[in-house]
Protein backbone atom coordinates (compact mmCIF):
# COMPACT_ATOMS: atom_id res chain seq x y z
CA UNK A 1 0.00 0.00 0.00
CA UNK A 2 2.79 2.37 0.90
CA UNK A 3 4.53 1.86 -3.06
CA UNK A 4 1.13 2.80 -4.30
CA UNK A 5 0.60 5.86 -2.27
CA UNK A 6 4.67 6.47 -2.95
CA UNK A 7 4.00 6.32 -6.89
CA UNK A 8 0.68 8.00 -6.89
CA UNK A 9 2.74 11.16 -5.32
CA UNK A 10 5.67 11.08 -7.92
CA UNK A 11 3.46 10.88 -10.57
CA UNK A 12 1.66 14.14 -9.17
CA UNK A 13 5.12 15.55 -8.69
CA UNK A 14 5.64 15.04 -12.51
CA UNK A 15 3.03 16.10 -13.67
CA UNK A 16 3.26 19.47 -11.35
CA UNK A 17 6.88 19.70 -12.87
CA UNK A 18 5.53 19.61 -16.00
CA UNK A 19 3.10 21.87 -15.86
CA UNK A 20 5.41 24.48 -14.18
CA UNK A 21 7.61 24.07 -16.94
CA UNK A 22 4.87 24.96 -19.15
CA UNK A 23 3.81 28.98 -17.45
CA UNK A 24 7.45 29.40 -17.30
CA UNK A 25 7.11 30.23 -20.99
CA UNK A 26 8.30 33.96 -21.42
CA UNK A 27 5.79 36.72 -20.71
CA UNK A 28 5.99 40.03 -20.51
CA UNK A 29 3.98 42.42 -19.32
CA UNK A 30 2.58 46.60 -19.16
CA UNK A 31 0.05 48.21 -17.83
CA UNK A 32 -2.08 51.10 -18.28
CA UNK A 33 -3.53 51.87 -15.34
CA UNK A 34 -5.67 54.61 -13.89
CA UNK A 35 -7.02 56.10 -16.87
CA UNK A 36 -9.43 58.53 -15.68
CA UNK A 37 -12.74 59.72 -17.22
CA UNK A 38 -14.99 62.37 -15.48
CA UNK A 39 -18.70 63.35 -15.74
CA UNK A 40 -19.48 67.29 -15.66
CA UNK A 41 -22.68 68.81 -14.37
CA UNK A 42 -24.74 71.11 -15.43
CA UNK A 43 -26.82 73.24 -12.56
CA UNK A 44 -28.35 76.26 -12.49
CA UNK A 45 -30.86 78.19 -10.43
CA UNK A 46 -32.63 81.20 -10.25
CA UNK A 47 -31.40 83.74 -8.48
CA UNK A 48 -33.03 86.59 -6.26
CA UNK A 49 -36.00 87.94 -7.21
CA UNK A 50 -35.11 91.78 -8.32
CA UNK A 51 -37.87 94.43 -7.78
CA UNK A 52 -41.38 93.59 -8.20
CA UNK A 53 -42.13 90.00 -8.95
CA UNK A 54 -45.89 91.05 -9.56
CA UNK A 55 -47.65 87.49 -10.31
CA UNK A 56 -50.25 86.37 -9.81
CA UNK A 57 -51.36 89.03 -12.42
CA UNK A 58 -54.09 91.09 -9.97
CA UNK A 59 -54.93 94.53 -9.21
CA UNK A 60 -54.46 95.88 -13.29
CA UNK A 61 -56.58 98.41 -14.81
CA UNK A 62 -56.60 99.03 -18.43
CA UNK A 63 -53.63 100.94 -18.80
CA UNK A 64 -51.25 99.52 -16.30
CA UNK A 65 -48.64 97.60 -16.73
CA UNK A 66 -46.94 94.87 -14.35
CA UNK A 67 -43.56 96.91 -15.15
CA UNK A 68 -40.43 95.37 -16.26
CA UNK A 69 -40.08 91.71 -14.04
CA UNK A 70 -37.00 90.42 -13.31
CA UNK A 71 -35.26 87.09 -12.86
CA UNK A 72 -31.62 85.79 -12.46
CA UNK A 73 -31.10 82.69 -13.85
CA UNK A 74 -27.33 81.92 -12.38
CA UNK A 75 -25.51 78.52 -13.98
CA UNK A 76 -23.37 77.15 -11.13
CA UNK A 77 -19.85 77.54 -10.69
CA UNK A 78 -18.46 74.23 -11.58
CA UNK A 79 -21.42 73.80 -14.41
CA UNK A 80 -20.88 72.84 -17.92
CA UNK A 81 -21.87 75.75 -19.81
CA UNK A 82 -25.57 75.29 -21.49
CA UNK A 83 -25.72 76.84 -24.64
CA UNK A 84 -29.57 76.27 -24.80
CA UNK A 85 -32.66 77.42 -23.02
CA UNK A 86 -36.00 76.94 -22.63
CA UNK A 87 -38.93 78.58 -21.20
CA UNK A 88 -42.61 77.25 -20.47
CA UNK A 89 -45.27 79.46 -19.73
CA UNK A 90 -48.35 78.90 -18.49
CA UNK A 91 -51.81 80.10 -16.81
CA UNK A 92 -53.44 78.49 -13.77
CA UNK A 93 -55.93 79.58 -11.08
CA UNK A 94 -57.87 82.02 -13.09
CA UNK A 95 -60.67 83.67 -11.01
CA UNK A 96 -63.45 86.12 -11.75
CA UNK A 97 -66.60 87.97 -10.97
CA UNK A 98 -68.36 87.36 -13.36
CA UNK A 99 -66.93 84.86 -15.99
CA UNK A 100 -66.19 81.01 -15.56
CA UNK A 101 -63.23 79.26 -16.29
CA UNK A 102 -64.16 78.33 -19.60
CA UNK A 103 -63.78 81.74 -20.64
CA UNK A 104 -59.92 82.31 -19.48
CA UNK A 105 -59.04 82.67 -22.56
CA UNK A 106 -61.21 85.28 -23.61
CA UNK A 107 -59.21 87.08 -20.31
CA UNK A 108 -55.74 85.89 -21.29
CA UNK A 109 -56.58 87.83 -25.17
CA UNK A 110 -56.93 91.60 -23.25
CA UNK A 111 -53.47 90.73 -21.73
CA UNK A 112 -50.00 92.48 -23.61
CA UNK A 113 -46.77 90.94 -23.55
CA UNK A 114 -45.11 94.36 -23.79
CA UNK A 115 -41.28 93.19 -23.25
CA UNK A 116 -40.17 89.68 -22.89
CA UNK A 117 -36.39 89.23 -23.26
CA UNK A 118 -33.02 87.64 -22.07
CA UNK A 119 -30.24 89.91 -21.12
CA UNK A 120 -26.55 89.35 -20.22
CA UNK A 121 -25.59 91.45 -17.19
CA UNK A 122 -22.06 90.80 -17.51
CA UNK A 123 -21.92 92.22 -20.65
CA UNK A 124 -18.66 94.37 -19.35
CA UNK A 125 -17.08 91.19 -17.81
CA UNK A 126 -17.59 89.09 -21.04
CA UNK A 127 -17.58 91.60 -24.42
CA UNK A 128 -18.86 90.71 -27.75
CA UNK A 129 -21.40 88.60 -27.10
CA UNK A 130 -25.46 89.43 -26.37
CA UNK A 131 -26.70 92.14 -24.43
CA UNK A 132 -30.43 91.01 -24.95
CA UNK A 133 -32.59 88.70 -27.22
CA UNK A 134 -36.22 90.29 -27.57
CA UNK A 135 -37.68 86.81 -26.98
CA UNK A 136 -41.44 88.81 -27.64
CA UNK A 137 -40.34 87.92 -31.52
CA UNK A 138 -40.62 84.13 -30.56
CA UNK A 139 -44.51 84.50 -29.82
CA UNK A 140 -46.24 83.42 -32.29
CA UNK A 141 -48.61 86.33 -33.15
CA UNK A 142 -51.38 84.86 -34.85
CA UNK A 143 -53.46 82.98 -32.07
CA UNK A 144 -55.54 85.41 -30.55
CA UNK A 145 -56.78 86.33 -33.83
CA UNK A 146 -55.70 89.79 -33.53
CA UNK A 147 -52.75 90.06 -35.70
CA UNK A 148 -50.31 92.68 -34.34
CA UNK A 149 -51.19 92.09 -30.81
CA UNK A 150 -48.95 89.63 -28.72
CA UNK A 151 -51.16 88.54 -25.92
CA UNK A 152 -50.30 86.60 -23.26
CA UNK A 153 -52.80 84.11 -24.82
CA UNK A 154 -50.39 84.67 -27.67
CA UNK A 155 -47.45 83.54 -25.49
CA UNK A 156 -49.21 80.07 -23.64
CA UNK A 157 -50.33 78.99 -26.95
CA UNK A 158 -46.98 78.86 -28.81
CA UNK A 159 -45.85 77.04 -25.57
CA UNK A 160 -42.16 76.57 -24.91
CA UNK A 161 -39.97 79.12 -26.27
CA UNK A 162 -37.41 77.25 -27.29
CA UNK A 163 -33.52 76.42 -28.71
CA UNK A 164 -33.24 79.88 -27.19
CA UNK A 165 -28.85 80.25 -27.08
CA UNK A 166 -26.97 81.40 -24.41
CA UNK A 167 -23.39 81.87 -23.71
CA UNK A 168 -23.35 83.93 -20.36
CA UNK A 169 -23.42 82.56 -16.88
CA UNK A 170 -25.48 85.01 -15.70
CA UNK A 171 -28.82 86.11 -17.54
CA UNK A 172 -31.97 88.28 -16.52
CA UNK A 173 -35.49 86.77 -17.75
CA UNK A 174 -37.35 89.60 -17.89
CA UNK A 175 -41.06 90.57 -19.10
CA UNK A 176 -43.95 93.40 -18.53
CA UNK A 177 -47.25 92.25 -19.12
CA UNK A 178 -50.25 94.87 -19.07
CA UNK A 179 -53.58 95.84 -19.96
CA UNK A 180 -53.73 98.31 -23.09
CA UNK A 181 -55.43 101.06 -22.25
CA UNK A 182 -57.89 100.32 -25.10
CA UNK A 183 -58.87 96.42 -24.01
CA UNK A 184 -59.01 94.32 -27.83
CA UNK A 185 -62.83 93.01 -26.24
CA UNK A 186 -64.62 96.66 -26.10
CA UNK A 187 -67.18 94.86 -23.32
CA UNK A 188 -63.92 95.34 -21.34
CA UNK A 189 -65.91 95.69 -17.97
CA UNK A 190 -66.86 92.02 -18.15
CA UNK A 191 -62.76 91.45 -17.17
CA UNK A 192 -63.00 93.86 -13.63
CA UNK A 193 -61.69 91.21 -11.23
CA UNK A 194 -60.37 88.75 -13.08
CA UNK A 195 -57.22 87.42 -12.00
CA UNK A 196 -54.80 84.67 -13.14
CA UNK A 197 -51.46 83.27 -11.80
CA UNK A 198 -48.47 83.02 -14.14
CA UNK A 199 -46.32 80.27 -14.09
CA UNK A 200 -42.67 80.58 -15.53
CA UNK A 201 -40.45 76.94 -15.76
CA UNK A 202 -36.79 76.88 -17.38
CA UNK A 203 -34.69 74.84 -18.39
CA UNK A 204 -31.16 74.67 -19.33
CA UNK A 205 -29.10 72.15 -22.02
CA UNK A 206 -25.76 71.11 -23.54
CA UNK A 207 -27.25 71.16 -26.81
CA UNK A 208 -30.50 72.32 -28.57
CA UNK A 209 -33.25 69.75 -29.39
CA UNK A 210 -33.09 68.54 -26.56
CA UNK A 211 -37.03 68.37 -25.01
CA UNK A 212 -36.13 69.70 -21.43
CA UNK A 213 -39.30 71.04 -20.66
CA UNK A 214 -42.93 69.11 -20.93
CA UNK A 215 -45.46 71.20 -22.99
CA UNK B 1 54.71 -20.15 -9.27
CA UNK B 2 57.18 -17.77 -9.63
CA UNK B 3 57.90 -18.42 -13.65
CA UNK B 4 54.35 -18.28 -14.01
CA UNK B 5 53.77 -15.04 -12.53
CA UNK B 6 56.96 -13.89 -14.74
CA UNK B 7 55.28 -15.28 -18.09
CA UNK B 8 51.75 -13.70 -17.44
CA UNK B 9 53.63 -10.20 -17.00
CA UNK B 10 55.45 -10.95 -20.24
CA UNK B 11 52.90 -11.48 -22.10
CA UNK B 12 51.18 -8.54 -20.86
CA UNK B 13 53.86 -6.68 -21.79
CA UNK B 14 53.69 -7.67 -24.99
CA UNK B 15 50.06 -7.35 -25.31
CA UNK B 16 50.84 -3.98 -24.15
CA UNK B 17 53.26 -3.24 -26.94
CA UNK B 18 51.25 -4.36 -29.65
CA UNK B 19 48.10 -2.06 -28.07
CA UNK B 20 50.77 1.17 -28.40
CA UNK B 21 52.19 -0.35 -31.82
CA UNK B 22 48.22 -0.22 -33.13
CA UNK B 23 47.29 3.26 -31.72
CA UNK B 24 50.93 4.73 -33.20
CA UNK B 25 49.00 4.44 -36.63
CA UNK B 26 47.63 7.38 -38.59
CA UNK B 27 44.76 9.39 -37.38
CA UNK B 28 42.85 12.46 -37.80
CA UNK B 29 41.30 14.78 -35.48
CA UNK B 30 38.39 17.37 -35.88
CA UNK B 31 36.69 19.99 -33.33
CA UNK B 32 33.62 21.11 -32.77
CA UNK B 33 33.96 23.79 -29.99
CA UNK B 34 32.23 27.17 -29.65
CA UNK B 35 28.78 26.17 -29.70
CA UNK B 36 26.88 29.35 -28.40
CA UNK B 37 22.97 28.78 -27.12
CA UNK B 38 22.17 32.46 -25.96
CA UNK B 39 18.41 33.46 -24.74
CA UNK B 40 16.19 35.67 -26.41
CA UNK B 41 14.11 38.33 -25.09
CA UNK B 42 10.10 38.81 -24.80
CA UNK B 43 9.78 42.90 -23.96
CA UNK B 44 6.67 44.86 -24.29
CA UNK B 45 6.68 48.41 -24.08
CA UNK B 46 3.49 50.99 -24.70
CA UNK B 47 4.19 54.20 -26.42
CA UNK B 48 7.81 53.58 -25.35
CA UNK B 49 7.09 52.91 -21.80
CA UNK B 50 9.03 50.39 -20.51
CA UNK B 51 8.42 48.83 -17.16
CA UNK B 52 6.19 52.19 -16.10
CA UNK B 53 2.68 52.68 -16.29
CA UNK B 54 1.27 54.30 -19.14
CA UNK B 55 -1.79 56.87 -18.41
CA UNK B 56 -3.48 57.13 -21.91
CA UNK B 57 -6.48 59.17 -20.49
CA UNK B 58 -7.28 61.81 -18.10
CA UNK B 59 -10.66 63.23 -19.11
CA UNK B 60 -12.22 65.54 -17.11
CA UNK B 61 -15.86 67.79 -17.43
CA UNK B 62 -17.18 65.09 -19.89
CA UNK B 63 -20.81 65.56 -21.36
CA UNK B 64 -23.15 63.87 -23.76
CA UNK B 65 -22.04 64.33 -27.18
CA UNK B 66 -18.11 63.90 -26.20
CA UNK B 67 -15.64 61.29 -28.14
CA UNK B 68 -12.70 60.40 -26.97
CA UNK B 69 -10.04 58.64 -29.45
CA UNK B 70 -6.47 57.46 -28.49
CA UNK B 71 -4.15 54.75 -29.86
CA UNK B 72 -2.09 52.88 -27.78
CA UNK B 73 1.42 51.79 -29.99
CA UNK B 74 2.23 48.10 -28.04
CA UNK B 75 6.12 47.83 -29.26
CA UNK B 76 7.77 43.83 -29.34
CA UNK B 77 11.11 45.16 -28.64
CA UNK B 78 12.58 42.00 -27.98
CA UNK B 79 13.99 39.37 -29.91
CA UNK B 80 11.35 36.95 -30.09
CA UNK B 81 7.94 36.77 -31.75
CA UNK B 82 4.67 37.20 -28.98
CA UNK B 83 1.39 37.27 -29.02
CA UNK B 84 -0.56 40.03 -26.99
CA UNK B 85 -3.59 39.30 -25.01
CA UNK B 86 -5.50 41.88 -22.84
CA UNK B 87 -5.93 40.89 -19.16
CA UNK B 88 -6.91 42.39 -15.97
CA UNK B 89 -9.00 45.02 -16.79
CA UNK B 90 -10.68 46.84 -13.85
CA UNK B 91 -13.41 49.83 -13.95
CA UNK B 92 -13.69 51.51 -10.84
CA UNK B 93 -17.24 53.85 -10.90
CA UNK B 94 -17.82 56.36 -8.29
CA UNK B 95 -20.72 58.79 -7.41
CA UNK B 96 -19.87 61.30 -6.17
CA UNK B 97 -22.54 62.98 -5.03
CA UNK B 98 -25.75 64.37 -7.09
CA UNK B 99 -26.38 67.29 -8.31
CA UNK B 100 -29.98 69.03 -7.99
CA UNK B 101 -30.80 67.34 -11.48
CA UNK B 102 -29.41 63.81 -10.94
CA UNK B 103 -32.14 63.79 -7.84
CA UNK B 104 -34.72 65.01 -10.19
CA UNK B 105 -33.30 62.16 -12.32
CA UNK B 106 -33.86 59.90 -10.00
CA UNK B 107 -31.18 59.14 -9.21
CA UNK B 108 -30.86 55.58 -7.00
CA UNK B 109 -27.34 56.11 -5.61
CA UNK B 110 -27.51 59.52 -4.59
CA UNK B 111 -28.15 58.36 -0.89
CA UNK B 112 -25.48 56.09 -1.65
CA UNK B 113 -22.81 57.60 -2.61
CA UNK B 114 -19.00 56.29 -3.28
CA UNK B 115 -17.37 53.39 -4.70
CA UNK B 116 -19.33 51.78 -7.45
CA UNK B 117 -21.67 53.91 -7.27
CA UNK B 118 -21.84 55.61 -10.41
CA UNK B 119 -23.51 55.73 -13.99
CA UNK B 120 -20.82 57.18 -16.12
CA UNK B 121 -19.65 53.61 -16.55
CA UNK B 122 -23.62 52.75 -18.12
CA UNK B 123 -23.61 55.60 -20.77
CA UNK B 124 -19.79 56.07 -21.66
CA UNK B 125 -19.16 53.89 -24.24
CA UNK B 126 -15.98 52.03 -25.19
CA UNK B 127 -17.12 52.08 -28.90
CA UNK B 128 -14.64 50.27 -29.95
CA UNK B 129 -11.67 49.01 -28.81
CA UNK B 130 -10.01 47.87 -31.53
CA UNK B 131 -6.72 46.25 -33.69
CA UNK B 132 -5.74 49.25 -35.31
CA UNK B 133 -3.50 47.67 -38.01
CA UNK B 134 -2.41 50.96 -39.77
CA UNK B 135 -2.87 52.77 -36.31
CA UNK B 136 -4.79 55.76 -37.63
CA UNK B 137 -7.11 55.30 -35.30
CA UNK B 138 -10.37 54.75 -37.45
CA UNK B 139 -11.58 51.40 -37.71
CA UNK B 140 -11.12 50.27 -41.45
CA UNK B 141 -11.56 46.97 -43.17
CA UNK B 142 -9.69 44.27 -41.90
CA UNK B 143 -9.09 45.76 -38.39
CA UNK B 144 -10.80 43.46 -35.79
CA UNK B 145 -12.73 44.43 -32.86
CA UNK B 146 -11.85 43.52 -29.17
CA UNK B 147 -14.81 45.20 -27.66
CA UNK B 148 -18.00 47.61 -28.23
CA UNK B 149 -20.26 48.53 -25.56
CA UNK B 150 -20.66 50.21 -22.52
CA UNK B 151 -17.37 50.24 -20.70
CA UNK B 152 -19.69 48.81 -17.36
CA UNK B 153 -19.91 45.83 -19.46
CA UNK B 154 -16.13 45.24 -20.49
CA UNK B 155 -14.79 41.88 -19.99
CA UNK B 156 -11.76 41.44 -17.42
CA UNK B 157 -9.74 39.52 -19.88
CA UNK B 158 -9.75 39.67 -23.91
CA UNK B 159 -7.19 36.41 -24.85
CA UNK B 160 -6.90 37.86 -28.72
CA UNK B 161 -3.59 35.71 -29.40
CA UNK B 162 -2.48 39.03 -31.41
CA UNK B 163 0.99 38.04 -32.84
CA UNK B 164 3.12 40.64 -32.86
CA UNK B 165 6.58 40.02 -34.63
CA UNK B 166 9.73 40.72 -33.01
CA UNK B 167 10.85 44.45 -33.79
CA UNK B 168 7.17 45.09 -35.21
CA UNK B 169 4.73 47.39 -33.40
CA UNK B 170 0.61 46.23 -33.03
CA UNK B 171 -1.94 49.39 -32.22
CA UNK B 172 -4.78 48.97 -30.43
CA UNK B 173 -7.24 52.04 -30.19
CA UNK B 174 -10.13 53.01 -27.57
CA UNK B 175 -12.77 55.54 -29.06
CA UNK B 176 -14.95 56.32 -25.86
CA UNK B 177 -18.27 57.88 -27.24
CA UNK B 178 -21.09 59.05 -24.55
CA UNK B 179 -24.22 59.08 -27.34
CA UNK B 180 -27.01 60.94 -25.59
CA UNK B 181 -29.64 59.28 -23.41
CA UNK B 182 -32.33 59.56 -21.07
CA UNK B 183 -29.91 58.44 -18.44
CA UNK B 184 -27.20 60.92 -18.75
CA UNK B 185 -28.26 63.20 -16.11
CA UNK B 186 -27.94 60.21 -13.83
CA UNK B 187 -23.88 60.02 -14.38
CA UNK B 188 -23.33 63.87 -13.98
CA UNK B 189 -20.29 64.60 -11.48
CA UNK B 190 -20.13 60.80 -11.66
CA UNK B 191 -16.21 59.71 -12.63
CA UNK B 192 -14.59 56.13 -13.40
CA UNK B 193 -11.36 54.80 -13.13
CA UNK B 194 -10.23 52.42 -16.15
CA UNK B 195 -7.07 49.91 -15.82
CA UNK B 196 -5.63 47.83 -18.63
CA UNK B 197 -2.89 45.58 -18.94
CA UNK B 198 -1.37 44.52 -21.37
CA UNK B 199 0.37 40.86 -21.66
CA UNK B 200 2.87 39.73 -24.52
CA UNK B 201 3.65 36.26 -24.67
CA UNK B 202 5.33 33.21 -26.18
CA UNK B 203 2.64 30.92 -26.53
CA UNK B 204 -1.31 31.72 -27.64
CA UNK B 205 -1.57 29.25 -24.21
CA UNK B 206 -0.20 31.73 -21.92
Amino acid sequence: MKKIILSILIVIGLISTVTGATKANMLDKETSLENTFAAGTLDFELGEILGKWNFPFIDIKPGESTGLQKLKLIISENSIQPNHLEIDIDTHNFSSGILNESTKNEFLKQIEVKQLYLEDINTNVVPNTFNSIELINLIDDTKDGNIGFKSLYDLEQTGVLDNTHILQKEVEFKIELALPEILPDINDNKYQDNSVQINFEFGMSQVTGQNILEN
Amino acid sequence: MKRILLSTLIVLGLVGAVATATRAAFSDTETSTGNTFAAGTLDLDVDGNNGTNTVKFTVTNMQSGNQVIKTYRLNNVGSINGYLDLENIVVTSNENGCAEPETEALDTTCSTPGLGEGELQNVLSLSKLFWDTNCNGWVEAGETSIYDGYVGAIAANYDTNKLVNAGATQCVTAQFNWWSNANDNKAMGDDLTLDINFELAQTTAQ
